[in-house]
């Protein structure tokens, strides 16, 4: 009874610890985790930002609106946001519309103007692998009867480092998620959700025309690679190896390479050997791109074209957006 | 000792449960709820014919609502985009809508039974706001796409579950046929040897 009640309290103790661990020292062991499980939010706004309810089109034709998504630290995945339409149903009263008499999907259509999208703060998540080389300074080498005086410490893991990514909207493929643009075109067969759930000529099994309004996949990593490769050379240079990867590490193998010897090394010797080591950063994989963060913004435009002979009043309906994570 | 136990583990499940955020990883979401794969670690649903999936949908606001649960069928267009067809009849939530308590979570388990297609996602499972439409308003669901291993076959919203079970059903009677044939050519070839 005594152990279970302590290894209840062992289990709550490691796991306030790790909910509190406060931020690590220089000397700490460094833990990093490989899917840094970020977030991926949908915005459906106005034009102008604000979070968009309802869309009224007045005694006009058209309406902008705007779609953005927000990844931060996100998998590198795709995502789709789609939308569908209702027919428009006359409405005669609160909540209550004439089925009979409405204006088909088909009359409703999705546009977009000359700069469909936008892409914004933009970086990539990365885990670059560095390749350290230095040498035991000759005398200490022969002091401590070395074989050999050089050290080599290749495909060490580096600390994770936040890129940022340049967008030219010229060159989406350097992103690392493409972002698409919508597809322009009608509603050729309606969608029976919000309004549209009540319609006595709803068939069994819906078929709705879903249209892209924004889309963002992953693209090819060739492009993308040498963009960061280039970033990254240029953020870690003049960097020292300490703050690159954890100088634990680095220890770690010296002891390793030295055995008995590196015992008997005193503080300053150990830096001596340490001041020696130099790194260069190995060319990216596909793999080392651990998470992007990034704004994608899309400005689709919903037009209404009024059929001929159409009954007086106010025509309304559902715009169906759907976010697919895939 | 027993109520120092019940605190402790109250306590211990209180901490566990703190570990488990109202946000998920690796979500897609609106401002007011998301959803995600359970157990995190993925974005998208990879699964065996047969198998079952876990969907974490999850409440951020400050009211409790109802998520309503669905799938419908996908298919990739020459564009390469991601068209979301009607219900796929092939996956089937174990309810089709769940209460959050305000700021909550929840794991809802569905089960898939279908082919992989030639390509792409063979269904998306769908979550929405129950009652969060008004009229001349706009709905936001969110999804996450289940992709199947395996051989291509039909498509998940194609798959005929009771064509299955009609199958299964004629092989039997065909067996019962089959066997209530033999039994009675015994009989007569048993009647035949007797008589004579």
């Amino acid at each position: 009874m005594k152990r279970s009640t302590l290894t209840l309290g062992v289990l709550m103790a490691v796991t306030l610890i790790v909910t509190c661990l406060p931020g690590a020292r220089a000397d700490d062991v460094t833990v990093s985790v490989n899917n840094p499980g970020g977030t991926r939010t949908v915005f459906l706004e106005t034009i102008d930002g604000q979070p968009l309810t309802a869309l009224d089109l007045g005694d006009g034709a058209s309406q902008p609106l705007r779609v953005r998504v927000v990844d931060s630290s996100m998998d590198r995945n795709g995502f789709q946001v789609n939308a569908e339409m209702t027919n428009l149903y006359r409405s005669t009263g609160a909540s209550a519309w004439d089925f009979s008499s409405s204006v088909p999907s088909s009359d409703v259509s999705l546009g977009y103007s000359t700069t469909p999208l936008n892409t914004l703060d933009v970086s990539a998540l990365v885990q670059p692998v560095v390749d350290v080389v230095g040498s035991v300074p000759g005398g200490l080498c022969l002091l401590l009867g070395l074989g050999s005086c050089g050290l080599s410490f290749p495909d060490l893991t580096a600390n994770l480092q936040t890129l940022t990514v340049p967008v030219d909207l010229g060159q989406l493929a350097n992103l690392p998620i493409v972002p698409q643009a919508g597809q322009a075109g009608a509603f050729a067969s309606p969608s029976f959700n919000g309004i549209g759930a009540t319609d006595p000529a709803k068939p069994g099994v819906p078929s709705p025309t879903s249209l892209r309004m924004l889309g963002g996949g992953t693209g090819v990593a060739g492009p993308l690679l040498t963009s960061l490769d280039s970033t990254l050379g240029t953020t870690l240079s003049g960097v020292p190896l300490d703050s690159v990867l954890p100088i634990a590490t680095v220890t770690a193998l010296l002891q390793q390479t030295l055995g008995a010897a590196y015992d008997l090394l005193s503080g300053p010797q150990l830096t001596s050997i340490l001041s020696t080591l130099t790194y260069t950063v190995d060319s990216l994989g596909a793999g080392s791109i651990l998470g992007q963060s990034g704004t994608y913004t899309s400005y689709p435009t919903l037009n209404v074209s009024l059929p001929e002979n159409l009954d007086p009043g106010t025509y309304e309906g559902t715009l169906v957006v759907t976010a697919v994570q895939l | 000792m027993i109520r120092a136990r019940s605190v402790l583990l109250a306590l211990a499940i209180g901490t566990i449960l703190g570990l488990v955020p109202v946000r998920s990883a690796d979500a897609i979401e609106t401002l007011r709820f998301g959803v995600a794969p359970a157990g995190g670690g993925a974005q998208a649903f990879h699964l065996a014919d047969g198998s079952t999936g876990q969907l974490r949908v999850f409440n951020k606001t400050d009211q409790p609502m109802v998520i309503e649960l669905s799938a419908a069928t996908a298919s990739v267009d020459p564009s390469g985009s991601v068209a979301i067809g009607g219900v796929a009849r092939g996956v089937e939530f174990e309810e089709d809508a769940v209460r959050l308590d305000a700021q909550s979570s929840r794991d809802v388990t569905f089960h898939v039974d279908g082919r992989a297609p030639a390509t792409g996602p063979a269904a998306v499972v769908l979550a929405q706001i129950q009652g969060g439409d008004q009229p001349g308003s706009v709905v936001e669901r969110l999804a996450v796409a289940v992709y199947l291993d395996g051989v291509p076959g039909p498509a998940v919203g194609d798959h005929d579950t009771h064509g299955r079970w009609a199958w299964a059903l004629a092989a039997t009677l065909a067996v019962v046929l089959v066997g209530v044939g033999i039994t009675r050519a015994a009989r007569r070839r048993w009647t035949l040897v007797r008589t004579t």
